[in-house]
């Protein structure tokens, strides 16, 4: 008698609850597999779509774009396309701000001259460092091609669009390089 | 006394604020209040959990062991916030940078975890999900209210129309400190609107007595430690 309520006890305090806790777990596991499975390939899509469009905004007049392979060590480029109509590039850096990275998007057309650029700012300082990545800023760097070096940082917000310069000449870098 | 289920349901709106009375889960309130369109997308991610954790949970109650109650709470809500995060990610992709690291942070929101705990692991499902459902939207109207305020002194805008023109804003108030600011504000006008003539509301109204789950040194308690420690000198 005492022998079964012992037994019992012990399947009440120690193996139940991890039964349980197991079988919630497993179940749950499913349950995400089987979601994960349906939502992957939309996300990926989303993001292959948010990345395209992301160069067309700087390179308006392209139509698709072909990545092109480049040394990862000796450049400082998080990503480099060309347009497959031949109208120019597109290439990425990213660098650190004050925040974390700000990661620029630049067009350049054949001649490598600047044609677009944006920067994302949000990890920046809402309103200080988040100026480097408005138009007001970016529009310096229209046009400007090879070494250019004669654009200024904004005072009060000197982290974040260093980020921006300092992407910028990465990218001009890349550019003389890898055309 | 039984809660009628038309108590059960505003008792989240109002007595039981998670927010402004029982002061969970303020600091997603204080982060993704800048935006009424952030607040809104929140508010319903933290809804959706909220209900779909307390029916799950409400029917699991008898199953589960009170040994290993919490890692389960934990699993079946961060599940349903998982649930979320790739359905967002998915289907309403700015939705989800909009509400970053906030939506995979529901998991630990104290008030998913807290009405597990106190609600729904004792109650029968139907009343669960009513709680739920109050309690999710009493946070999205707080989130709300305080996000139009923020966005319309911050940004000048209310969900993203310009109201004020640009040049004339309060930065502040979209920052920080002027969310705390108008937390404290918005927890005053409610606890102001529940008062009766003549008497102030007491937030104590809100407990259900179980001091064990409660860190609030509220009178009750102090009194309740006190007969406790009497009645031991009398033995």
């Amino acid at each position: 008698m005492t022998e079964g309520k012992k037994k019992n006890s012990l399947f009440q305090d120690m193996i139940k609850p991890v039964l349980v806790l197991l079988i919630i777990a497993a179940v749950v596991a499913a349950l995400l597999a089987f979601v994960h499975n349906i939502t992957e390939p939309i996300i990926a899509e989303n993001s292959r779509i948010a990345a395209e469009k992301a160069r067309m905004e700087v390179l308006p007049d392209a139509d698709a774009f072909t990545e092109i392979p480049y040394d990862e060590e000796q450049f400082n480029i998080t990503s480099a396309y060309k347009a497959d109509n031949g109208c120019g590039y597109v290439f990425t850096s990213a660098n650190k701000g004050y925040g974390g990275d700000v990661v620029v998007t630049v067009g350049l057309d054949g001649n490598g001259n600047i044609v677009g650029i944006k920067a994302d700012v949000s990890t920046e300082t809402s309103g200080v460092g988040s100026k480097a990545g408005e138009e007001k800023y970016l529009s310096l760097y229209m046009g400007i091609s090879g070494s250019d070096d004669n654009i200024d940082t904004i005072s009060g917000a000197t982290y974040s669009s260093t980020a921006v310069k300092t992407g910028v000449a990465s990218v001009l870098e890349a550019f003389e390089a890898l055309k | 006394m039984k809660k009628s289920k038309w108590q059960i349901f505003t008792n989240g709106i109002f007595k039981e604020n998670p927010v402004l009375i029982l002061l969970l889960g303020c600091c997603s309130v204080l982060a993704i209040s800048v935006t009424v369109q952030g607040a809104l997308g929140m508010g319903a991610a933290l809804t959706f959990v909220l209900v779909g954790s307390n029916v799950v949970i409400s029917l699991l109650r008898k199953i589960i062991p009170d040994k290993v109650r919490i890692p389960c709470f934990i699993v079946v809500i961060a599940t349903f916030v998982t649930l979320v995060e790739m359905i967002t990610e998915a289907f309403l992709p700015d939705l989800y940078s909009s509400l970053g690291i906030f939506l995979a942070l529901i998991v630990v929101n104290c008030i998913v975890l807290g009405r597990a705990e106190m609600f729904a692991s004792k109650n029968s499902v139907g009343d669960s999900f009513l709680d739920g459902l109050g309690m999710g939207i009493g946070y999205t109207v707080v989130i709300c209210a305080i996000a139009v305020v923020r966005e319309l002194f911050a940004s000048g805008t209310i969900y993203g129309l310009r109201i004020i023109p640009e040049g004339y804003q309060i930065g502040i108030i979209g920052q920080t400190p002027g969310g705390f600011l108008l937390f404290g504000v918005a927890m005053a006008v409610l606890i102001y609107a529940l008062g009766k003539k003549g008497k102030k509301f007491d937030p104590r109204i809100g407990c259900d007595g179980s001091c064990g789950n409660c860190n609030l040194g509220c009178e009750n308690r102090i009194q309740d430690i006190k007969k406790e420690e009497e009645t031991e000198v009398e033995k």
